[in-house]
């Protein structure tokens, strides 16, 4: 943790060196975290305010905001975060869901470099490397007991986690009406750690007290959005993640979701009807749960 | 390996190791613990195998009902009991429990001493004559953790094939040098020594020390020498073999794999089941491997312990056993489903 927290302040400082010049512009509050949406990603822990049914209710209370930004020529520094709330049912058919909840928190450093490599690969590409600081856990609802079956490699606390995390995104302007935008990411959860120098009696520690399921996640998302008039702009998703446990005799964890919607934006929020297909795991309590789901709903985000 | 595996997105999705171990509850064997009318739960279930398809169980804190009804608020709380299992397959075998009896009703089968009582390790029969690890231990402070460590010894016992209602348990005069250690978690018997593992400190960490099993057999733990780190030595050397370690544990060799297996409970609270292996019983052993994550502990309540292996026993490559528990009523026991050993076999593949 302390090896983590040496990171995090060493590349803020190395960030704020950077913008120590005359043209440095600094913002408080100017937007969401990252230049690069992650609003308005397929992945479940969007953070995003939704509600979606299919084959169950869904919904979600969440954002994102930069607390300030710092820009230098091309380059933009963003320090910021993510929360999210999210209810789930997993087996009644209630409109409004109460069975799960899920939380997760995010502190992120976001460094976003436009018009990255214009000479090479022309203009208008934009470039956004983070590093974010979160935790996420699931909790039962009050009434609810769990009813899936135990299995032996089931992923336990919903592969939650307190976690590191980086990602790389790159969005790109494609013929002036499209853009396209990718994002890798990976996240490494505390207990991993003491994995790398393989020290995993410590790990399992850490795992247990921290309630950790998780261990590592990598995850990779593709996104196109068509600027088709002022009134609304349909777009795609594409998202997959990778979940490996921390307990040796659990399973790793699979996830693709294709999210098409057509964002209606306004002057504050946007506003996106939209339809999921999902093939994997579930999520939060319910992450042992493969299922295929087909949903549609509609999700609101700051703009 | 697992850093490099998991390095990138692409790696990550090819960098699943197949599992050496694996293994699965055992519940058809787990009702062996259940078969008492009353004996009703109780932790340590540590196994000696006394030949002849009898195989002696010591518990630690144990219930015992005084009714019919079998209700844990109404039982006598004992600090161990002990139990004969007859047949080696779990699931076929018949338990008979021991503890005393007197007037004031149900006793610890080893009677307090003072203000210690004993909770108990492991032991061997060596030919006639049994041998037992136990700990003093007394209550230090109020509460559920409020117990210290006092020293290990051990007794003897020289008509192991009675029932244990007949033994008279012989305390032992053991080294000074034990007694610092809850010596006793495992034994082995290989060759002429008798090796004698142990556990010390707040992590637990685990020592090794062996006896000439000729003086062993006669009863006599007076001269252990202890592993240093790459011999047997006097105790001013002697280094621990894993650490952290566990408070309760088993070793055992598993002629399949010509491994030596390390089994224990991994972590603390929602802990797994997990293996370490060695090529030779002062290791050097590998880092942990779960096995298992109990049904018990994917609640965040849980206090899941005492996991060890029974080799002697039948029907799986190993069989083992944890208890799951509850810390200061977390998570709910209403139906005293709780604190009843749990077997799980373990399959090699």
């Amino acid at each position: 943790m302390r090896r983590v927290a040496f990171l995090l302040g060493g590349a803020l400082c190395a960030s704020l060196c950077v913008f120590e010049t005359s043209s440095a512009r600094a913002d408080w509050l100017p937007g969401p975290s990252r230049a690069i949406s992650i609003a308005d990603s397929a992945a479940p822990n969007a953070p995003v305010s939704s509600y979606a049914y299919g084959p169950r209710a869904q919904a979600s209370i969440g954002g994102d905001l930069a607390l300030f930004s710092v820009s230098h020529e091309n380059l933009t520094f963003r320090l910021g975060g993510s929360a999210l709330v999210a209810f789930e049912d997993a087996s009644r058919h209630a409109v409004l869901p109460g069975e799960s909840q899920r939380t997760a928190f995010a502190l992120s450093g976001a460094w976003a470099i436009s018009d990255f490599m214009a000479r090479a690969l022309g203009p208008g590409k934009e470039v956004e490397l983070s590093l974010a600081l979160g935790r996420d856990f699931a909790l039962a609802g009050t009434d609810y007991t769990l009813s899936d079956r135990y299995h032996p490699d089931d992923v336990p606390f919903g592969a939650g986690g307190d976690y590191v995390s980086v990602d790389a995104a790159l969005k790109t302007l494609l013929g002036g009406r499209f853009e396209q935008f990718s994002r890798l990411g990976f996240r490494a959860d505390l207990n991993a750690f003491p994995d790398l120098v393989g020290a995993h009696a410590a790990s399992d520690t850490v795992a247990d007290s921290l309630h950790e399921g998780g261990e590592y996640q990598a995850f990779f998302e593709l996104g196109l959005r068509f600027h088709a008039c002022p009134q609304i702009e349909p777009l795609a998703r594409l998202y997959f993640d990778l979940i490996e446990p921390h307990d040796d005799s659990a399973k790793t964890l699979a996830l693709v979701r294709l999210l098409l919607g057509a964002a209606l934006p306004g002057k504050s929020f946007e506003l996106t009807p939209f339809t999921a297909f999902e093939a994997g795991h579930g999520e939060g309590i319910w992450v042992n749960r493969t299922e295929l789901r087909w949903s549609g709903g509609v999700r609101l985000d700051a703009r | 390996m697992r850093w490099i595996g998991l390095a990138g997105f692409c790696v990550l999705a090819c960098s699943a190791e197949p599992p050496g171990l694996h293994a699965e509850p055992w519940p058809e064997a787990t009702a062996l613990f259940r078969s008492d009318s009353e004996w009703i739960g109780g932790d340590g279930a540590y196994s000696v195998d006394l030949g002849n398809q009898r195989v002696l169980w010591l518990f630690g804190d144990s219930l015992i009902a005084k009714s019919s009804a079998r209700s844990r608020d109404d039982a006598f709380f004992i600090r161990n009991s002990v139990a004969i299992q007859t047949g080696y397959d779990p699931t076929r075998a018949f338990m008979r429990f021991y503890y005393r009896v007197g007037a004031d009703g149900a006793s610890s089968f080893l009677p307090e001493d003072g203000k210690y009582w004993f909770w108990p390790g492991h032991g061997i029969r060596l030919g006639d004559r049994l041998l037992l690890f136990y700990g003093r231990v007394f209550q230090q402070s109020e509460g559920m953790w409020g117990f210290a460590s006092g020293d290990s010894t051990a007794f003897a016992v020289d008509n192991p094939d009675d029932e244990p209602s007949a033994w008279q348990p012989r305390e032992l005069t053991t080294a000074d040098s034990s007694k610092s250690i809850d010596l006793g978690g495992a034994v082995l018997s290989l060759g002429a020594y008798l090796y004698v593992y142990g556990a010390a400190g707040d992590l637990h960490d685990i020592y090794l020390a062996r006896f000439s099993l000729a003086a062993a057999s006669a009863g006599d733990l007076t001269s252990p020498e202890w592993w240093n780190g790459s011999s047997f030595g006097d105790a001013s050397g002697r280094t621990a073999l894993i650490s952290p370690g566990a408070p309760e544990f088993s070793v055992n060799y598993a002629p399949a794999l010509g491994k030596y297996l390390f089994f224990a409970s991994e972590g603390f609270g929602a802990s797994t089941l997990a293996i370490r292996s060695a090529d030779a019983p002062e290791g050097p052993w590998s880092e942990p491997r779960d096995v298992l994550r109990p049904s018990e502990s994917f609640s965040p309540d849980a206090f899941v312990y005492a996991g060890k292996a029974h080799p002697e026993q039948r029907g799986a490559d190993l069989a083992a056993t944890y208890v799951p528990s509850s810390m200061d009523g977390a998570p709910p026991d209403p139906n005293d489903d709780l604190y009843y050993p749990r077997f799980v076999r373990v399959s090699y593949r």
